[in-house]
C-alpha cells in the first residue's frame, strides 16, 4: 500500500478510537435506536376488541366468530345484540371494531351468492383502526384461500372506507404473526447506517476544515483520490461491523434471523454503505462548519430515509410525485433487497436491480465528491 | 445618565493574591498587582498565560477563587451591580452584530445599558472614530480595523471608566493599528483607564505601564522605560558575513553572554560590567569573522521578559 | 549561493473585479530566510498558495527547485514543506502520532520507523513529549512538533505562515535558531506574516500592500533606505508636553507617541546633543529630557511605506 493511503487510515482509525464521542455515536447510538425501535416503537397492536353481532347463528358465522378468539391480537369484547348496541360499545370505547354478520349469512353462502359482512371499526385512533381493519381483511383472505374449495369468498364490504392496502397480502404470507419487528429491522439497518455512515464521514471531514488540518492535507502531495479511499475505508470497516451487530442483536433480541444468503446480504450492504459515504463526503465537500454539515444531512438525508424509504411508511401509499421523490433515496433500494434477502429468502437473481442502482450512486457520489473536492483543492 | 464621579483613586484596580482555576489547572496563580488611574495598561504575555482570565475577572465575567479583588474602588464580586455601568468591555471577537449596521450595533450597545438619549453621544464617538461616513453599512461589510474601531466606539457609548480590550489590535494591520493606538491614547488623557491584553512585546511599548504575565503570574510591572533601565544588561548590535559562523565564536568568548540570531545580524546581550565594544569586534575579527558594522542598541521589552522567564524557569529547577 | 531556489515573474490573481495579486516579481536565493510581509489582504496568502501549488494563477508564471508551479503543481507539493498558522496537527493524536502521519503523508521513510521519529523529536528538542497529545502540549512546544512534522521529508522550501505568533519569548527565539539551523543546512524558508517583528529574522523582505509589492530589501538596509534620517526617543516629564509643540518644527520629519516616551525622526545628520539643544530651547530649560537615539523597526518601515504610497495615489487621483 501506498505510504501516504496507510498513514490516512491509520490516522483515521486512531482518531475515531481516540474520541469517547465518535466511538459512542458508532457504537452505542445504532444500539440505543435499535433498543428503541425494536421494543418502544413497536407498530404492532395487540389487544384489538371486537365484538360480533351474530344475527345468523348459523355454522358458518360461528365459524368466523372463532377465528377472532383464535388470534392473538384481538380479544373477545361484549356480543352486542342490536346494531344500536354495537354502537353504543364503540362510542364508549368498550370495543374498538364490531363485526356485523347479517342473518341468512350461511344460507347465501351455500347458495353461492357473494353475502356481505359489515364491519365498525373506531377510527379514533388510526393506528388501531388501520390494523384491526388490515388484520380483518388479512384474516378473511387467509380464511377464503383455505376454504377456498369449501366456501365461496366472502366479501368484506359495508364499510366504505375498507380498501385494504395491496401489500398488506405478502406480509401476511411471510410474516405469519404479522409482527412488524420483521418488518422494522431492515429498514432499521438502512437508517442507522445511514447516520453514522453519512454523519461520521461527512464530519470528519469538515472537522479537518475546520481545525486548519485540511489546509495541511491540501499542501502535501496527498491526491484527491487517496484522501477519498482514506477517509471512507476506516469508515466502511466500522460501518460492516456495526451491520453485523446489529444483525446479530436483531437475531437474538428480537428473533429476526436471515433467510437469504449472509454473503449476499453483506455484499448489498457494501454498495448501500458506500452510496453512504459518498453522501457524507458529497456534504463536506459543500459545507464548512460541523454544525452545517449535521444540519444538512439531517434534512437532505437522515430525515428522507426515515419518511420515504419504505421503512416505516409503505410507500406504494404515498402520492404519485412523492413515490416519484423515494427513487432519489438509496435506502429505497436497500431496504426492498434486504427484506427480500431476510424475510423471503430470495437469491442473488431477485436483488440485482438495486444492486446496480446502488452501485450507481456510490459511483456518483463519490465520483462528484472527489471531482468537487479536486477543484476546491486547486481553486481556479 | 451616569454621574461621572472622579473619586481621584490613585488605582483603578486592585488584585491582591488573586488565583483562579479551571477544573484543577490554575489559570491565575496568587497575582498581585495595582492598575494606574487613567492611561492605557498592557497585560503581555504568550496564549495561555492568564491574559484573558485576568480581563474577565476584571469586569466581573469570572469570579476569583481565591484572594481579593477591587476595582474603581470597589470590591467584586460583592459590589459588581454598582460598578458595572463604568465598565466596559471588548471581546477577543469584537462582539458585533455582523447583520446590523454601525447606527444599530451603537444603538444596542446603548439600550443594554438602558440609555435613551445616547444620539448625541453616538455621533460624537462616530466622528471620533471616523466611522460617521458608514453609519448605515453592515457591521459584516467593513474591513477589520474599521470592525475594531466600531467595537471600541460600542464599549464607549455608556461612558465607562474602565475599558477592558482583549487582544484588540489581533490581526488588523500596522495602519489601522496605529490608528487604534491613537484613539486609545485620547481616551487615556480624558482620565479613562483602558486596560488591554496582547501576545505582542512591540505593542506594548506603546503602553504607558504594562505587566509581563507568564504561566498565570505576575513576572513585572512598570513603564515601558523603567522596565528597560531596570535590565541587568546592554545590548551590541553585530553586523558580520557570516552571522551563524558568529555565534560560538562570541559564546566561547562571553559564556554569559545572551545571542540572539536575526535575519541580517546578531544581538549580543552583556551584563553591564561586560566586554567593551571594540573587545567583541577584535574577537570576531581574529576568529576570521569579518565585521561589516556594530553598535549599541536600545533593548527591547522581549529582551526583559525573555530574562525574567528565563530567571523564573531556574527558580523553579 | 546565488542560486534562486524560486523565481516569481509577473504573477497575477483575480478574484471577479478585485485583483490579489498584481503582477509580482521576485526571486529567492537557496538557503536564505525570504520574509513575505503585508497586512492581513495584501495578498500574501494568495501569493503563497500559488506558490505551494494550491491555487492557479491567472497570469504569469513561477518555477520552485526548477519546476513550473502552473503546469506540475504535484510536483511542487513534494519539495516544500508547510507550517500553517496555529500550527495545525491534529490535537487528538499523540506528537508521535502527528509526526507519523504527516511523515507517512510526504511518503517520508525517516518517520516510518519509531527510532527515524526519535532521532526528528530529538533535533527539535521535543524528547519526552512523544506520547502527549498534541492538543495539550503548550504553545512552544506545539509550535516546534508542527515544524518537525513540517520538515520530515527534508522539504526544499519550507513555508511559515505567522510561525510565532502568540508564543512566549522563549519559545520564541528556541524557534528561530531552529530556523536558521535549517536555513544553514541548505533549506530555503519563507516566512509570510503580518506581524512585522517577525519579519526581523529574515535575510530578505519583500513588503506587500494592495496586491503590490511596494519594497524589498534586508531589513538593516531597508530601515536605513525607507527611514533616511536618525530617529530618538525622548523620554522623561517633559517628553508629552512635546506633543503640542514639534509639529511646526522643521527638523523633525516625523514624530509618534508612546507609552512613556515620544519618538522623534529628524531630517539627516542630527545627533542626540543637538536635537537636546533644540527641544530645550521649545520646552525651556526646567524640564527633564533623556535622548537616546534608536534603530527603527520594520513596523516603522512599513507604516512609511504605506503612507507614501498613499499620498502618491491621491496625487493621481
Amino acid at each position: 500500500m501506498k505510504l501516504e493511503l496507510r498513514a490516512m487510515i491509520r490516522k483515521e482509525f486512531r482518531q475515531v478510537f481516540r474520541d469517547p464521542h465518535t466511538l459512542g455515536i458508532l457504537l452505542l447510538v445504532p444500539m440505543l435506536l435499535l433498543v428503541l425501535f425494536g421494543y418502544a416503537i413497536s407498530m404492532d397492536v395487540d389487544n384489538i376488541v371486537v365484538g360480533v353481532l351474530d344475527n345468523d347463528k348459523s355454522p358458518e358465522s360461528r365459524r368466523i366468530t372463532e377465528l377472532f378468539q383464535v388470534l392473538d391480537v384481538f380479544s373477545p369484547g361484549e356480543s352486542p345484540t342490536s346494531p344500536a348496541e354495537a354502537e353504543e360499545a364503540l362510542v364508549d370505547g368498550r370495543l374498538n371494531a364490531a363485526l356485523v354478520i347479517p342473518s341468512g349469512f350461511g344460507r347465501d353462502l351455500e347458495a353461492g351468492k357473494s353475502p356481505s359482512l359489515q364491519l365498525l371499526i373506531d377510527g379514533s385512533n388510526v393506528l388501531v383502526a388501520s390494523t384491526a381493519q388490515g388484520y380483518i381483511d388479512a384474516m378473511f383472505f387467509d380464511l377464503s384461500l383455505r376454504l377456498d374449495t369449501e366456501w365461496r369468498v366472502p366479501t368484506a364490504a359495508g364499510a366504505a372506507t375498507f380498501t385494504p392496502p395491496i401489500d398488506f397480502r405478502p406480509r401476511t404470507w411471510f410474516n405469519p404473526e404479522l409482527r412488524s419487528t420483521v418488518f422494522l429491522i431492515p429498514g432499521l439497518i438502512a437508517f442507522i447506517m445511514v447516520i453514522t455512515a453519512v454523519l461520521s464521514t461527512a464530519l470528519s471531514v469538515v472537522r479537518e476544515k475546520e481545525k486548519g488540518t485540511m489546509e495541511m492535507l491540501d499542501a502535501s502531495p496527498l491526491s484527491s483520490t487517496t484522501l477519498i479511499i482514506g477517509k471512507t475505508v476506516p469508515f466502511m470497516v466500522i460501518s460492516m461491523l456495526e451491520t453485523v451487530l446489529i444483525l446479530i442483536a436483531g437475531r437474538f433480541l428480537f428473533g429476526v434471523g436471515i433467510m437469504g444468503s449472509i454473503s449476499l446480504l453483506l455484499g448489498i450492504t457494501f454498495l448501500f454503505l458506500l452510496s453512504c459515504l459518498g453522501i457524507g463526503l458529497l456534504i463536506s465537500t459543500v459545507v464548512d462548519t460541523q454544525q452545517s454539515a449535521f444540519l444538512l444531512a439531517t434534512i437532505v438525508i437522515v430525515l428522507p430515509t426515515l419518511i420515504l424509504s419504505g421503512f416505516i411508511y409503505p410507500i406504494r401509499n404515498m402520492p404519485l410525485p412523492v413515490q416519484a421523490v423515494t427513487f432519489l433515496i438509496p435506502a429505497r433500494y436497500f431496504i426492498t433487497a434486504e427484506r427480500a434477502l431476510m424475510i423471503r429468502g430470495a437469491g442473488a437473481g431477485s436483488i440485482w436491480p438495486q444492486s446496480v442502482v446502488l452501485l450507481g450512486f456510490s459511483i456518483f457520489t463519490l465520483g462528484l465528491s472527489s471531482l468537487r473536492l479536486g477543484r476546491r483543492r486547486r481553486k481556479r | 445618565m451616569p454621574v461621572f464621579k472622579s473619586t481621584g483613586a490613585e488605582y483603578a484596580a486592585v488584585l491582591d493574591s488573586v488565583g483562579k482555576s479551571f477544573q484543577g489547572t490554575a489559570a491565575i496563580k496568587s497575582l498581585s498587582l495595582k492598575i494606574p488611574t487613567a492611561g492605557v495598561f498592557a497585560l503581555v504575555g504568550p496564549d495561555g498565560a492568564g491574559k484573558s482570565t485576568l480581563l474577565q475577572m476584571l469586569c466581573g465575567l469570572l469570579t476569583p477563587d481565591s484572594g481579593s479583588l477591587e476595582v474603581l474602588g470597589v470590591s467584586l464580586p460583592r459590589g459588581l451591580a454598582g460598578v458595572r455601568p463604568q465598565l466596559g468591555y471588548l471581546s477577543q471577537h469584537f462582539s458585533l452584530y455582523g447583520d446590523l449596521s454601525i447606527d444599530e450595533n451603537m444603538a444596542f450597545a446603548a439600550e443594554i445599558y438602558g440609555l435613551k438619549n445616547y444620539s448625541d453621544k453616538r455621533d460624537e464617538l462616530l466622528e471620533m472614530t471616523g466611522l460617521t461616513p458608514f453609519r448605515k453599512r453592515l457591521a459584516d461589510k467593513l474591513s477589520g480595523g474599521m470592525k475594531q474601531k466600531l467595537a471600541l466606539a460600542c464599549t464607549l457609548v455608556h461612558n465607562p471608566r474602565l475599558i477592558l480590550l482583549d487582544e484588540p489590535t489581533n490581526g488588523v494591520d500596522p495602519v489601522s493599528r496605529r490608528e487604534f493606538w491613537k484613539l486609545l491614547r485620547g481616551l487615556g488623557e480624558q482620565n479613562i483607564t483602558l486596560v488591554m491584553s496582547t501576545p505582542y512585546m512591540d505593542e506594548a511599548e506603546r503602553a504607558d505601564s504594562v505587566a509581563f504575565i507568564h504561566e498565570g503570574k505576575l513576572l513585572l510591572t512598570g513603564s515601558p522605560g523603567a522596565i528597560r533601565r531596570s535590565w541587568d544588561r546592554k545590548i551590541l548590535e553585530i553586523f558580520c558575513a557570516r552571522n551563524r559562523a558568529a555565534m560560538p565564536v562570541l559564546s566561547r568568548f562571553y559564556p554569559k553572554g545572551e545571542l540572539q540570531i536575526f535575519g541580517d545580524r546578531v544581538h549580543l546581550a552583556m551584563l553591564q560590567d561586560g566586554p567593551e565594544e571594540d573587545e567583541v569586534v577584535r574577537c570576531l575579527e581574529d576568529a576570521g569573522i569579518r565585521v561589516k558594522s556594530s553598535g549599541p542598541v536600545r533593548p527591547r521589552l522581549e529582551n526583559v521578559f525573555l530574562s525574567m522567564i528565563q530567571k523564573e524557569a531556574a527558580v523553579n529547577g | 549561493m546565488g542560486e534562486h531556489i524560486i523565481e516569481v515573474n509577473s504573477l497575477v490573481k483575480r478574484f471577479g473585479d478585485f485583483t490579489a495579486v498584481d503582477n509580482v516579481s521576485f526571486s529567492v536565493e537557496r538557503g536564505s530566510l525570504f520574509g513575505l510581509l503585508g497586512a492581513n489582504g495584501a495578498g500574501k496568502t494568495t501569493l503563497i498558495r500559488m506558490l505551494c501549488g494550491l491555487m492557479i494563477a491567472d497570469a504569469g508564471s513561477a518555477s520552485l527547485a526548477g519546476i513550473d508551479v502552473l503546469k506540475n503543481p504535484e510536483e511542487v507539493k513534494k519539495r516544500i514543506g508547510y507550517m500553517s498558522q496555529r500550527f495545525s496537527l491534529y490535537r487528538d493524536l499523540t506528537a508521535d502520532e502527528n509526526l507519523e502521519f504527516f511523515g507517512g503523508l510526504y511518503g517520508s521513510r525517516d518517520t516510518v520507523g519509531a527510532a527515524g521519529r526519535s532521532r526528528i523529536f530529538d533535533s527539535v528538542g521535543l524528547t519526552g513529549m512523544e506520547n502527549t497529545l498534541a492538543g495539550d502540549l503548550p504553545g512552544g512546544i506545539s509550535q516546534r512538533l508542527a515544524l518537525a512534522c513540517a520538515v520530515s521529508h527534508n522539504p526544499a522550501v519550507l513555508f511559515l505562515d505567522e510561525p510565532t505568533a502568540g508564543v512566549d519569548p522563549v519559545s520564541r527565539r528556541r524557534f528561530w535558531d531552529l530556523i536558521h539551523e535549517r536555513a544553514e543546512e541548505g533549506t530555503t524558508v519563507v516566512v509570510t506574516t503580518h506581524y512585522l517583528d517577525e519579519a526581523e529574522y529574515c535575510n530578505d523582505i519583500v513588503l506587500m500592500h494592495s496586491g503590490r509589492i511596494v519594497a524589498d530589501g534586508g531589513p538593516d538596509e531597508m530601515k536605513r533606505r525607507i527611514i533616511s534620517g536618525p530617529v530618538f526617543e525622548i523620554s522623561g516629564s517633559g517628553a508629552s508636553f512635546l506633543e503640542s509643540v514639534l509639529e511646526d518644527e522643521s527638523w523633525v520629519v516625523e514624530f509618534s507617541l508612546f507609552g512613556d516616551s515620544i519618538h522623534i525622526q529628524t531630517v539627516e545628520g542630527m545627533d542626540s546633543e543637538g536635537v537636546k539643544t533644540r527641544l530645550l530651547t521649545l520646552a525651556g530649560k526646567t524640564q527633564d529630557f533623556s535622548i537616546e537615539r534608536i534603530t527603527p523597526s520594520l513596523e516603522d518601515v512599513f507604516l512609511r511605506i504605506i503612507d507614501q504610497s498613499e499620498s502618491e495615489g491621491e496625487e493621481i487621483i
